[in-house]
């Protein structure tokens, strides 16, 4: 059949004379069939070239924009024919030069997308005409191709210089589409450019303002992302107050579009918001009211540039929210929900009175619109913005008892992080919770553990709330109480929450112990829906101790072996509740030798996997890559179960197996890409490099951070560092794959006293500074120009006295410096070495703040000196990290805000 | 060609909606309502004022009703039936389908008040037959020059804004409408058009409503709080509009909310505009829309008929009963067994008209009613009052005004005091012109006339390719971008005697006029002192030879412009097309203050040329020349 067709097809193309559509219709079906041969298409190719030039000859214009078609499905179905086509296009374009419009666009826009895959020498004789022949198509007369090329503008490679041009020009065009096409290409340039002509920036930004305007639907909701992408631009591009300006400018700019009709751009505007972050408090505050408030009436900021709307009243941000939160689409309500979230953050004011409309939200009609709400304020309650009060609690707990699961769910998250202030609220809360676990007891875990978390927060509110209920329960009251029901289990939760919560000074003799004990009875359920906090047996302990005690202060703790005073109980318990690891250990080992034990099983584990881990390799080369991946990804995960703390001396084997463990599925990996390629593109790909990359870091980790090693072990991780150079090679020279013929690993076994090297640093002094940490809200202060020290506080674990230690920082990947740290300055022993260190940072930019990211690194001796850094009065080896890099805030002195 | 405005009625009021436009040759009516407050001949529009004759078939193009609203319709019948017009009427469906229900509603109580029926059932079924229904943003073509289109505006089910144009003049007429969405109705929606004239109502124009979430809120609120303490909810409200609005908002919320208590609507109209809204289904709001394909909005799941006997049934309900303000029927009778109980609830309406028991229920906390002069009700029961509007407020209507940018505003529907002061912030922070005419002002300005003309092939083909510049701003010169596309601008309007009007390219008009091109140019010659010159530079020999002289002058203004490249021609120096040559000739033309330095034996005269493109430039050559005299 496809021979026939094939032979059909060239005797089409013979005839020369009469060319009909049935010859591409042919090659089309031949073309769509994937069992077609290569060689197939192959003679297709052929044909069409000839056919190409021979239609230049006889010169039905026509005829080009089918074979071009054709070749450009072609390219797309089968990619390996690219530099054939490559080469008819290419003469096709210099034989025939009154080809039409579209078929040039179609030509140019197929060459240009199939560049990668086709031979590079030939490309770049074609690239050179592409600017040109682009410009020139773009500049024809023919509307539809203008549209086109201009809408895939990024794949021509024009320069962006000219291209900035171009499109701005474009924006001027009497067709939307093409207009919409050059502000898109506008919105992609300004994510690759550097424009250092500020006036250029303010000029682009301008004529997007200046489209805003635009009657045409589509091009508006553009012009609207490009403001925003230009107005950010433009913003990181200003300096002082000119920076603040612009950024209200561009605020109100996008918050004058949510009052559009279309609904395309006001979500399109609710995005851009959503995603702006510095502006003026009165702006934000303007959001939530309609009316105009007495601070923005006179105000006025830059506008555009067009005579009629020279200035941009700060009024034009009057309600945004307020009108994008009661719109007619669930899609817009949803977008201004989510846009609320940024400005909840930067300012508590506006998370004030956000609360209170996004509070009324809860009673939309769409599922998603107050799922969004509830997810805001969620956001503002991780940043301590929410501030719940009494007016709200109607609609707030509504979303308790809501039809739909997963609002109940995340208004439980949210009221989790709500920090309530009276009794009032709190027994409102309690009380529904209550409500809503009768109407839905399949949310039992969920809303137990809740309660149990807001009970801990709330303590003494907590503590009242119990004591009411107590005479409900209490037998001698001779009331029918089933202690089944849900308000029974709520209320006991409630109570076992009370010794562990986090206020001091509680009066807990006011609750009757006897209450645990009622407790005890539903254990299963209790101890169900606090799984993440500890576990059936604990719980058990726990209950029956609270129960037995009589007085506040002397009880007894775990099967009498310890007594503590009542504090300790909760800072006992609060321990196992933040280290589930070590909850976890205990149920395992429950014995008093238990820690012994625990070394010794890792001990046999450790030698089981090295031990069996000389058997996975065959696999490797097998090609099972899949297995093995997962039988190392197994190991590793059970092997940092043992793992606590790093520092310690048995730990070390631990560290050393697991970071083996990676280095052997690194080289799996990589064995994997150059043995086995499934094809050529893949091995070119960058991901071999990335691996290979990870693979000798890991290596040089291994090799430096450990002191101790044997001769065998370090001879072992240098064949290892051998194979990976052997491998980086192979990509290049493909004879170089035949030295790993022999290979294969071989069994590691080491000795005792092995010490892995490790740094902890902390950021910011609490002694010296106000500040007990540093983050973004805390930042170290500085002067721009002036050196500014980072104070940090170094722990070291098994450092030896005699390291080259150095602390690098960098603010990006150009400006880095080091600081050479004297370990002899500092006391300490060689197993832990903490210390604070003041390294100072010279070359402080003009900023308003930045961060930089702190590393500590030790200088590999033994290595060959590296010319990188010479010159910096950093090292001159290459360094190995012992810990991971911090970050660090840091912004200009004198700068309120 | 005009825009002239009548207005016959709402013009600085609410009432008698009614607007007649003269639109380039075209006469439209908007709206044909009825005062309810006057019961004399003020209740209509004065029709006489469109003719004298009374032959308003010819008077005017058609008529245009927004909505079923009485004061926008109300005197339709009248007008059709009665004056007899009988030309084109336009609507949209569901007011078509709803405008009989209400004028038949209204004829009955005026029947039943005992009133002077102005028309029969008769007449307001022939006055529907006149009436062609249109639907959302069709064009509908009146006759050859006249186009409208119905967009979507809110307020009641089937209101529309109406958007006419003639020719090239195109105007607005708004009609009531709501820029925020109900649950059932959406909000006013509208392309950004070109507008010489938008006339829009007033109704709250200087009102700014907060968000609508909070008023639902304190409803819900209310409501909840009743029946969970086991009281009964009385809703008084109208047939149309509100209580589907309010019906919908509590059937969501009892859905959400998982409650069982029963919500009843009293037999009625409402039932029966229930229905109309089931079917017109494509006039609510998207919601609706969204949802109709698998529940219809307007069946409601919580809803049950009411049934007489359940007025005295314990337990928590919630009915909705009609008239609104508690004025009679079966919402007075409702109100006389649930008033003296404390646990019910009675809502009211935003507006009650004085004299009814809804009024008197508003006005102060009421311990008793007196219906009449035997009866005494003891109201014990809560009261919440509701404040749902359908009307945009100001921040709508200044938002519709600022995305519309039309010509002319103008104003009705509205108060004088809160009209103007709407007027003055529409003049000062949007900068349209703004009127609003008391009634029978008319109100007119000028319209947009477009020719027709023919263009040249050349001017056809310069148009379609781009041509694009970035002109400098050379008055402020701001460094930022400035574009312009002059692919228009460089056509020329040409108007032969006896031919068509024609475009043509600027470069073809020399060939279409026959004449040979002219160019204007500047010249300007003047002396200097030879002395000063020489002082210029002591280098340089001194001879009175003129190319050293222009040596001289090259130096210095190569060292002021070089920026624009100084040419030495010979003989002449040249800047752009500025060109400067010592001049010999005594006579010459462009010389001036001939007299003070034609004595003087050391003076050099240079003539100056430009042409007007550097006129900036010549002048600040020739100051820097003269600058050297001294």
């Amino acid at each position: 059949m496809e021979q026939k067709l094939l032979s059909n097809f060239e005797q089409i193309c013979k005839n020369q004379t009469k060319i009909s559509l049935k010859s591409f219709s042919i090659a089309r079906t031949l073309l769509v069939n994937p069992s077609t041969s290569d060689q197939t298409i192959s003679s297709i190719l052929q044909n069409l070239e000839t056919l190409s030039t021979a239609v230049s000859a006889s010169n039905p214009q026509f005829y080009h924009l089918h074979v071009i078609t054709l070749l450009c499905e072609i390219s797309i179905v089968r990619r390996h024919f690219s530099p054939r086509i490559t080469t008819i296009l290419h003469s096709l374009s210099l034989h025939c030069p009154n080809i039409t419009p579209r078929a040039a666009g179609l030509a140019l826009s197929t060459s240009v997308s199939i560049y990668p895959a086709s031979a590079s020498n030939l490309v770049s004789a074609f690239s050179e005409g592409t600017e040109g022949l682009f410009l020139s198509l773009c500049f024809g007369s023919c509307v539809p191709v203008r549209q086109r090329l201009l809408s895939d503008v990024e794949i021509f490679n024009v320069r962006p210089s000219l291209l900035l041009t171009v499109l701005t020009g474009f924006t001027k065009d009497p067709y939307p589409y093409v207009r919409k096409a050059a502000l898109d290409g506008l919105i992609g340039l300004c994510k690759c450019i550097v424009v250092e002509d500020r006036g250029m920036i303010e000029g682009c930004y301008l004529r997007a303002v200046e489209l805003l305007f635009d009657t045409e639907e589509c091009v508006r909701c553009s012009a609207v992302h490009m403001v925003s992408e230009w107005g950010k631009f433009l913003v990181a591009n200003s300096e002082g107050k000119s920076k603040r300006d612009w950024s209200d400018a561009l605020y109100v700019q996008l918050c004058s579009m949510v009052r559009d009709m279309s609904m395309n751009v006001k979500i399109e505007a609710f995005n851009a918001l959503g995603k702006l972050g510095m502006t003026s408090e009165y702006i934000l505050m303007q959001t939530l009211s309609k009316k105009v408030l007495p601070i923005t009436k006179e105000k006025t900021l830059h506008g555009q540039l067009s005579r009629k709307h020279s200035n941009l009243p700060a009024s034009s941000a009057a309600g945004a929210f307020i009108h994008g939160l009661e719109d007619e689409f669930h899609e817009v309500r949803s977008c201004a929900c989510y846009s609320m979230r940024m400005p909840a953050i930067l300012s508590a004011g506006f998370a004030t009175g956000a609360l209170g409309l996004l509070m009324d939200v809860l009673n939309d009609d769409s599922v998603v619109v107050r799922l969004q709400a509830l997810e805001t304020m969620h956001h503002m309650a991780v940043y301590g913005h929410l501030k719940v009060q009494e007016m709200h609690m109607h609609m707030f707990l509504g979303a308790l008892i809501d039809m739909n699961s997963s609002i109940r769910l995340t208004a439980r998250k949210v009221l989790r992080l709500t920090k309530l202030h009276d009794l009032i609220l709190f027994k409102l809360v309690v009380d529904s919770l209550i409500q809503s676990l009768e109407k839905y007891p399949q949310d039992e875990m969920d809303a137990l553990s809740l309660i149990f978390d807001i009970g801990r927060n709330h303590g003494s509110f907590a503590i009242s709330i119990i004591k009411e209920f107590f005479p409900e329960v209490d037998p001698s009251s001779e009331c029918n109480w089933d202690f089944n029901n849900s308000k029974t289990a709520a209320h006991l939760v409630l109570a076992i929450s009370i010794p562990l919560s986090h206020g001091k000074q509680q009066q807990l003799d006011s609750i009757p112990s006897i209450i645990y004990s009622y407790a005890v009875t539903i254990l299963g359920r209790i101890s169900r829906s606090l799984t993440g906090v500890m576990n059936q047996d604990t719980l058990l302990a726990y209950l029956s101790h609270c129960s037995r005690s009589s007085g506040p202060h002397l009880i007894e703790f775990m099967k009498g072996e310890d007594k503590m005073v009542e504090d300790d109980v909760a800072t006992k318990i609060d321990t196992q509740i933040t280290c589930p690891v070590s909850v976890r250990l205990d149920v395992v080992h429950n014995n008093n030798d238990g820690d012994f034990e625990v070394h010794d099983n890792a001990d046999n584990y450790i030698k089981f996997i090295l031990a069996n881990i000389v058997q996975v390799w065959p696999l490797v080369k097998f090609g099972c890559i899949h297995e093995v991946l997962t039988t190392l990804r197994s190991w590793k995960e059970e092997l940092a179960t043992f793992i606590t703390d790093p520092s310690c001396q048995s730990n070390s084997h631990l560290t050393f197996t697991s970071q083996y463990l990676d280095v052997v599925k690194l080289l799996s990996k990589a064995w994997w890409h150059v043995m086995c390629p499934m094809d050529l593109i893949c091995k070119e790909s960058g991901n071999l490099g990335y691996i290979l990359q990870k693979l000798e870091n890991k290596l040089r980790e291994l090799q430096h951070r450990f002191i101790g090693l044997s001769k065998e072990e370090e001879l072992h991780i240098q064949e290892l560092t051998h194979v990976a150079s052997t491998l980086k090679s192979s990509i290049f020279d493909e004879s170089a794959i035949k030295k790993l013929q022999f290979f294969s690993l071989k069994e590691i076994i080491f000795h005792e006293n092995i010490k892995y090297m490790d740094a902890e640093v902390d950021v910011g002094d609490k002694y010296k500074y106000k500040y007990k940490y540093n983050d973004w809200l805390n930042p170290i202060p500085f002067v721009a120009g002036l050196p500014v020290g980072i104070p940090l506080k170094i722990r070291l674990h098994n450092v030896p006295i005699e390291t080259k230690l150095w602390v690098k920082m960098t603010m990006y990947e150009k400006l880095r410096e080091y600081v050479y740290v004297d370990l002899k300055q500092f006391e300490g022993c060689e197993k832990v070495r903490e210390f604070t260190f003041m390294p100072p940072f010279h070359r402080t930019p003009k900023v308003n703040c930045f961060v930089l990211r702190v590393c500590v690194g030790m200088e590999c001796l033994c290595e060959e000196e590296v010319d990188g850094f010479r010159g910096h009065g950093g090292p001159t080896h290459e360094l190995v990290y012992l810990c991971k890099e911090k970050e660090v805030f840091l912004s200009m002195v004198g700068k309120k805000g | 060609m005009a825009i002239d405005c009548l207005v016959l009625g709402a013009g600085q009021e609410v009432g008698k909606s009614c607007v007649v436009v003269s639109i380039n040759g075209k006469r439209i009516m908007f709206d044909c309502g009825m005062h309810m407050g006057y019961t004399d001949h003020n209740r209509y529009p004065d029709f006489s004022l469109i003719s004298k004759s009374g032959d308003f078939n010819n008077a005017l193009s058609c008529i245009i009703i927004t909505h079923f609203h009485l004061d926008h319709i109300g005197a339709l019948p009248y007008f059709t039936e009665v004056c007899g017009y009988n030309g084109p009427i336009y609507m949209t469906y569901p007011t078509k389908a709803l405008a009989p229900l209400m004028l038949e509603d209204y004829r009955k109580v005026m029947v039943g008040r005992g009133e002077e029926q102005q028309f029969t059932y008769e007449n307001i079924i022939d006055c529907m037959k006149k009436v062609t229904a249109v639907d959302l943003k069709q064009n509908v073509q009146v006759d050859k020059d006249l186009q409208i289109r119905a967009y979507y505006a809110g307020h009641v089910l089937g209101a529309a804004m109406f958007y006419a144009c003639v020719g090239d003049s195109a105007m607005v007429y708004t009609g009531d409408y709501n820029m925020t969405p109900d649950r059932h109705l959406g909000a006013a929606q509208i392309d950004r058009l070109q507008l010489d004239l938008l006339i829009t109502e007033s109704t709250y124009a200087t009102t700014i409503r907060d968000s609508k979430y909070a008023r639902e809120r304190e409803f819900l609120k209310a409501v909840h709080k009743c029946v969970s303490n086991g009281g009964k909810v009385l809703i008084p409200t109208f047939a149309l509009g509100r209580a589907q609005e309010l019906c919908i908002l509590l059937d969501d919320y009892w859905e959400r909310m998982n409650l069982k208590v029963p919500i009843y609507f009293s037999a009625g109209l409402t039932i029966q505009a229930n229905l109309y809204y089931k079917v017109l289904i494509n006039w609510t709001s998207q919601k609706v829309k969204d949802t109709y394909a698998t529940r219809n909005a307007f069946d409601f799941k919580n809803v049950h008929q009411f049934d007489r006997t359940l007025l005295d049934a314990p337990g928590p309900c919630v009915l909705f009963a009609t008239p609104g303000m508690i004025s009679g029927g079966f919402s007075l009778e409702v109100f006389k067994h649930w008033a003296p109980c404390e646990s019910n609830l009675i809502t009211l309406p935003g507006y009650c008209v004085a004299g009814t028991v809804g009024h008197k229920l508003m006005s102060g906390k009421p311990t008793k009613v007196d219906l009449d002069k035997d009866t005494q009700i003891d109201v014990r029961c809560q009261i919440h009052q509701l404040s749902f509007s359908p009307h945009t407020d100001a921040k709508g209507i200044m938002d519709l005004v600022k995305f519309l940018s039309p010509k002319h505003v103008i104003l009705v529907h509205g108060e004088k005091p809160k009209m103007d002061l709407l007027k003055s912030r529409i003049k000062s922070e949007l900068g349209i012109e703004c009127f609003d005419p008391a009634n029978t002002e008319t109100v007119s300005f000028p319209s947009t006339h477009f020719i027709k003309s023919d263009a040249s092939n050349a001017f056809i083909r310069s148009s379609l390719t781009p041509n694009f510049k970035f002109p400098k701003d050379e008055i402020t010169d701001t460094p930022s971008l400035h574009v312009c596309d002059e692919r228009v601008s460089e056509g020329i309007l040409t108007m032969g005697k006896g031919q068509k009007v024609k475009v043509i390219h600027q470069d073809e008009l020399v060939t279409m006029v026959g004449g040979g091109k002219t160019e204007v140019e500047f010249g300007y010659c003047f002396g200097l002192n030879l002395c000063s010159l020489k002082n210029v530079s002591k280098e340089v020999r001194v001879s009175n030879g003129d190319d050293s002289l222009l040596g001289v002058l090259n130096m210095k203004l190569s060292d002021e412009f070089g920026e624009l490249g100084v040419r030495d021609c010979k003989g002449s120096l040249e800047v752009n097309s500025f060109r400067v040559r010592v001049c010999k000739n005594d006579d010459c033309p462009h010389r001036v203050d001939r007299d003070e330095l034609s004595e003087r034996l050391e003076c050099v005269f240079f003539c100056c040329n430009w042409s007007i493109l550097d006129k900036s430039i010549a002048w600040r050559v020739i100051s820097v020349m003269k600058n050297m005299d001294l």
